[in-house]
């Protein structure tokens, strides 16, 4: 049996025109080749550390 | 696929052949968010929309460079409605990629369309306020609003979906199985329409345990009403009866309606008062043309009056002008007296001319005001002067013209004598005879009652009655002592009895005594000089 409470929680406020520029400020752009040009960019600068040793 | 550190194409190897980073970790993400784009694709294919939102987002999260994933996300995005977060996805999209961007064409198409793109905004509004409402347990209210955004916006799957949770809150089951099914049209395999279409399912089954009758009824309905078959990889439901008609025609048609209403009202109601009011003013401009006419044709009247009054008055002034400018007028008067002062002044000696002139004046201009009373002294004193002495010659000339018996003669010099004399007796009396002798008998008794009337007393009037046949009896006693003017003549005490008068015929004509007349005699009063 549905509960209308609880489904009702689901349904959330549309986006609307006037927000919408906040939103794609806000809306956060990392990706997977972020996350590895970060990793690679770390392993890098540890390598360079470790050499400098 | 490009260099994530200096920006060339790469190649098939592991590494970048520009710079040298290593590649293979990079190749494998970019490959795994096209992985997710191709899946994302097919399933919005199969109208599985909240599918293919999932895998687009995954394909986002390994490549946020992925423009396609990006501008097919947006895409998705407005199909079920959320058209604010598809202007975001756009909007992203053609800031990776501004240069041959299929988010132009999306974007455009939305402004070139602003009223349906307000609306659709404004539905988004009205949406969150019902949201509000269904916190508050406004559920009706909510109710409304949702159908209202439903028929500017049906594809709006999640006002599909609150709208069929609030029918089932009411128990409404086949309102809600009609929302859910408008639902799963948009997105076919959403999580959220598929658990409320089992839910209601279940409810409509128990339904039909309970009531076969009202459950067979609505089978036959739904069978009637709709029409199911598939096209491709859709399933397409029309009602059979709700045939979509073509919105373009409707209008049109609704046009020519409105036109029909709008020219009948116009013929049955506004046309004939206006025609009403036209024709009170062509009256009333009626009205006053002819009070105008009238008008003219009175003051005509009274310019044709005037002008005939002024016609009579130019005629009477022309009369006037010739009683003074013709030879009776005022003007040969005073050319007549001026003339005969002219001759007496020069000592002319023949006055008769003279007389004549004064003769020639008409009595009654003298008598008149037209003449000066200098005019009227100067005539007086002419008559007075020179017609005495003419009358005298006249007399003279006449006597002697009776003497010749000219009797023409006499009678028209004596007649002129008397005229510029008229107290000479003598003049008439022989006047008298001269038209007797003459046979002129009428005119010569006419003349001896003249004499008679105008000299009662003088021995003229004596004589005469002998010639007038009903003279009255005259006496001559006194007045001939009295006057003592008959040199040589004895004054008898006469009584002249009425004697009648014969004429050539011999006729008598008296009421007194009859005695005949041996013939005319010569009265002895006769006197020539």
């Amino acid at each position: 049996m549905i509960n209308f409470e609880e489904e009702l929680k689901k349904f959330h406020p549309s986006l609307e025109a006037d927000d919408a520029e906040d939103a794609i400020r806000q809306h956060d752009m990392t990706d997977l080749t972020d996350l590895m040009l970060e990793i690679y960019r770390q392993d890098q600068s540890s390598e360079t550390s470790g050499n400098q040793k | 696929m490009k260099c994530y550190n200096c920006g060339v194409e790469l190649s098939e190897n592991d590494f970048c052949t520009s710079c040298g980073a290593d590649v293979y970790l990079y190749k494998k993400i970019i490959r795994l968010s096209n992985s997710f784009y191709n899946e994302g694709l097919e399933k919005a294919k199969v109208r599985d929309l909240s599918g293919a939102v999932d895998s687009l987002r995954n394909s986002l999260k390994c490549n946020k460079y992925n423009v396609e994933a990006r501008n097919l996300l947006g895409l998705v995005y407005f199909e079920r409605g959320d058209a604010i977060e598809a202007v975001g996805e756009w909007v992203l999209s053609k800031h990776f990629q501004p240069q041959k961007n299929i988010a132009d064409d999306f974007m455009n198409a939305l402004e070139s369309n602003q009223a349906k793109w307000d609306s659709i905004k404004q539905t988004i509004s009205k949406y969150n306020r019902v949201l509000e409402y269904c916190q508050q347990d406004s559920l009706d209210m909510a109710t409304i609003q949702l159908k209202s955004i439903l028929k500017v916006n049906p594809r709006f799957l999640r006002a599909h979906q609150l709208l069929a949770l609030l029918y089932m809150k009411e128990q409404d089951w086949e309102n809600a199985e009609q929302c859910i099914k408008s639902a799963a049209a948009i997105d076919t395999n959403n999580t959220m329409t598929m658990t409320y279409s089992r839910e209601i399912e279940e409810a409509m089954k128990q339904l039909d345990e309970m009531d076969p009758e009202s459950a067979r009824r609505r089978k036959k309905r739904q069978q009637r009403d709709v029409i199911e078959y598939t096209s491709g990889n859709e399933t397409i439901i029309q009602p059979i009866n709700n045939q979509e008609h073509s919105s373009v025609a409707t209008t049109m048609l609704n046009i020519f309606i409105g036109l029909f209403i709008g020219l009948a009202v116009m013929w049955y109601l506004v046309l004939p008062a206006r025609l009403k009011s036209s024709q009170a003013e062509i009256n009333d401009e009626l009205l006053e043309v002819g009070a105008q006419l009238t008008e003219k044709t009175e003051a005509l009247d009274e310019m044709e009056k005037r002008v005939d009054a002024l016609e009579e008055e130019k005629v009477a002034l022309s009369d006037q002008m010739q009683g003074m400018t013709g030879d009776d007028g005022i003007i040969g008067a005073y050319d007549k007296l001026m003339s005969a002062a002219r001759h007496y002044v020069e000592g002319d000696s023949d006055t008769t001319d003279i007389a004549q002139d004064v003769l020639g004046i008409d009595v009654t201009i003298v008598q008149s005001d037209m003449v000066s009373d200098e005019f009227k002294k100067l005539y007086e004193t002419m008559r007075n002067e020179v017609c005495v002495k003419a009358g005298a010659d006249y007399l003279e000339k006449g006597l002697n013209a009776l003497k010749d018996d000219d009797y023409d003669t006499a009678v028209d010099a004596l007649s002129k004598a008397f005229e510029l004399d008229d107290k000479n007796a003598e003049a008439l009396f022989n006047l008298g005879h001269a038209y007797r002798r003459s046979d002129r008998k009428t005119e010569a008794e006419d003349v001896y009652r003249r004499v008679i009337t105008l000299f009662p007393e003088s021995e003229y009037a004596t004589e005469a009655a002998q010639y007038v046949s009903d003279a009255p009896a005259v006496t001559q006693s006194e007045t001939q002592e009295e006057t003592g003017d008959q040199a040589g003549d004895q004054a008898q005490d006469i009584v002249i009895e009425p004697i009648v008068a014969q004429d050539a015929e011999g006729t008598q004509d008296a009421e007194g005594t009859q005695t005949t007349d041996q013939g005319t005699a010569d009265s002895p009063l006769m006197v020539i000089d």
